[in-house]
């Protein structure tokens, strides 16, 4: 059983590590790194993995549960108290240290908006349909496109003032 | 001269991100969660739900020996036990209407709303059990006051005491989980 799980979560994990990454590094700051966010992920995974009845798209549940996690630690990181602590003492590495001078100033840009804003522009980013955004952050089509349009201005604004 | 933001979108998408390093962590994660038992907030709360309900049918056994041992009538254990198969059946309904819910991989809002709900039925399972636990203990009381034998009375407060306490100290801790569960998707 315990077996199984893991070679279950061996294989999402190695799927979508690049997903997982790509939103752990838009939500990781000094006081939030990106192996801290990258365990905390890998943590509901592993929890969530027993009662993932495969319902949505595996590549959705990954988003919400990735997203979720991100969003979740901001809220409490001032007294956080992470569902179980995970000793793991793995280094994990930002995967993207070494990205572009545009790389590096979309983050830049990303870093001054809220938590929600940062999820949606992560999935604005991957392409995602409007009706896939709305499916993971439970909220509607209209208000995804609104929301978005709002984001991007302000991004654009912002790259601009630049 | 900045980039437009489709022209970092494109970027974006064209990032290859160093994975080896991601891979390895992988596999050291999910040996280090498989020898462990990590357990969310909801599935400790579950779990001490669920030991709730255990308790519940231990009071069922306890039942017997009031009317056999201590020769009380029968009434008063067949009150003592349907309270202690209502707290069983109250708790291991709610017990697996926590497991059931999926709040880890739930979009916040539902995700909040739903924790939500199982703050509520917590609250209404523990009303139910004061307000039913009240009854035959008051019931008890008034049967052992009739019976004019002081030691009785004292053990039986002595036992309410130590009860209330353990009681207590329990439901402050389940509250406490259920609380976290919503701070974890409150705004």
């Amino acid at each position: 059983m315990s077996r199984d799980k893991q070679q279950r979560f061996q294989q999402i994990a190695d799927d979508y590590k690049v997903v997982i990454a790509k939103v752990c590094s838009v939500y990781a700051s000094a006081s939030a790194p990106f192996a801290d966010l990258y365990q905390e992920v890998m943590l509901n995974l592993w929890i969530g993995l027993d009662s993932f009845r495969g319902e949505a798209k595996v590549s959705t549940w990954i988003y919400r549960l990735a997203l979720n996690t991100c969003i979740n630690w901001h809220r409490r990181n001032r007294r956080h108290q992470g569902l179980t602590s995970l000793e793991t003492g793995a280094d994990i590495p930002a995967p993207v240290d070494d990205a572009s001078e545009g790389i590096q100033e979309l983050y830049r840009l990303i870093e001054h908006l809220a938590p929600i804003e940062k999820a949606l522009i992560t999935l604005w980013l991957d392409e995602k349909p409007y009706d896939e955004i709305a499916a993971i952050l439970g909220i509607s089509k209209a208000n995804v496109a609104t929301k978005l349009h709002r984001i991007r201005t302000r991004l654009s604004q912002m790259a601009s003032n630049l | 001269m900045p980039d437009t933001l489709d022209q970092l979108k494109k970027q974006w998408q064209e990032l290859n991100l160093r994975t080896t390093r991601l891979e390895e962590a992988n596999n050291e994660l999910s040996q280090r969660l498989a020898r462990g038992h990590v357990t969310s907030t909801q599935q400790r709360l579950a779990r001490d739900t669920r030991r709730w309900g255990i308790a519940g049918f231990l009071l069922v056994l306890l039942a017997i020996p009031l009317v056999h041992t201590f020769s009380m009538p029968w009434w008063v254990g067949v009150v003592y036990a349907a309270f202690g198969i209502l707290m069983a059946i109250l708790n291991f309904n709610l017990s697996a209407f926590i497991e059931r819910e999926r709040l880890v991989d739930l979009p916040v809002t539902q995700a909040y709303e739903r924790a939500c709900r199982i703050r509520h039925r917590q609250f209404l399972c523990r009303v139910t059990g004061i307000i039913c636990g009240s009854l035959v203990i008051a019931m008890l009381f008034y049967y052992f006051w009739l019976q004019n034998d002081i030691i009785i009375i004292y053990s039986f407060a002595g036992g309410l005491i130590i009860g209330l306490s353990l009681g207590i100290s329990k439901a402050y801790r389940q509250n406490r989980m259920s609380r976290q569960l919503i701070d974890d998707f409150k705004d």
